[in-house]
């Protein structure tokens, strides 16, 4: 029973940071809200025995993304005044999508059979058709007390994801150089030569 | 009643449709930028309680989500890297604005 409120309230914090974060108008507390939220998933995953994964939720995405998306609000502090509107024309139509699409999704997780009534308006006609009724499994043994052992042995085993695991590492390397390089303030242009005029 | 595998699920559904309306409805580039790190969360989730429930005696689910946050971390520094220089050349983060490639 502890296990399920625990559930509740990690989800309420996640699923309220996340509301906060495309809500709020000031950008500074919709950072803030995100950093909630990406605290409810680290404790979604803790829940789900996957400790070492709530850990680089907490050190990568809480510590490192979230301070970087703040220090991005800070520096372009002067265009993003909370008084200007934020959203855009088709924020009615978004959410109505969103919306929709939520409604398909918990269609077709709901566990139990669900009958959709038939639909019959002249040419279109759509027949019931029954959704659901998922066996959704229930969790079943315990995780092995040296999973984060075979995790580790697995990213870098040749048998395994080492490959991947490399390929990760040079994509950081490369979005590293690539983001100082485009983030560096642009240089000036170089003073023009004695003569350069003239030939002009 | 035991947390089955479908309350992971829906949470992560909720989670995706909330980040897909930020995408979609924001103006703000930062913000949008924010809206897609949750949608990725929602795939986090996602991954991680099928490897809970399904296989816990494999790594696959948990390896997959290792590279889902490298490449959110990548994602994350060369978006907001782009916003500092559209920032800095042309004084806006507003999407909408930002249409000097479209014509």
């Amino acid at each position: 029973m502890v296990e399920q409120i625990v559930f509740f309230i990690f989800t309420a914090i996640t699923l309220l940071g996340a509301l906060g974060v495309v809500i709020q108008r000031n950008l500074f507390r919709a950072a803030l809200s995100l950093m909630a939220s990406l605290f409810g998933v680290a404790g979604l995953f803790g829940l789900m025995e996957a400790g070492f994964l709530a850990m680089m939720q907490v050190f990568v995405y809480a510590g490192g993304i979230a301070v970087l998306i703040i220090f991005t609000v800070m520096l372009t502090r002067r265009v993003t005044d909370p008084d200007t509107p934020q959203n855009n024309t088709q924020a009615a139509g978004a959410a109505l999508l969103a919306l929709l699409l939520l409604g398909v999704l918990a269609l077709v997780l709901w566990p139990d059979s669900i009958t959709t009534p038939e639909v019959n308006l002249g040419r279109l006609h759509v027949n019931e058709i029954t959704l659901g009724d998922v066996p959704w499994p229930e969790r079943e043994a315990d995780v092995d007390p040296d999973n984060l052992t075979i995790l580790g042995k697995a990213l870098v085993d040749a048998e395994g994801y080492v490959i991947p695991f490399e390929v990760a590492s040079v994509l950081l390397l490369v979005a590293m150089v690539g983001g100082v390089y485009i983030a560096y303030p642009p240089r000036k242009a170089p003073a023009q030569e004695p003569g350069a005029e003239e030939i002009a | 009643m035991n947390i089955s595998l479908w309350w992971y699920l829906f949470v992560a559904a909720a989670l995706f449709c909330i980040g897909l309306y930020g995408a979609l409805a924001r103006r703000n580039a930062i913000a949008i930028l924010m809206s897609i790190e949750l949608m990725l969360n929602a795939v986090n989730i996602n991954l991680v309680a099928f490897w809970r429930y399904l296989e816990p005696g494999k790594v696959a689910g948990q390896v997959f989500a290792i590279f889902v946050f490298a490449v959110a971390a990548a994602e994350t520094a060369v978006g907001l890297a782009l916003i500092i220089s559209v920032y800095r050349n042309r004084q806006l983060v507003d999407v909408e604005q930002m249409d000097s490639l479209k014509f």
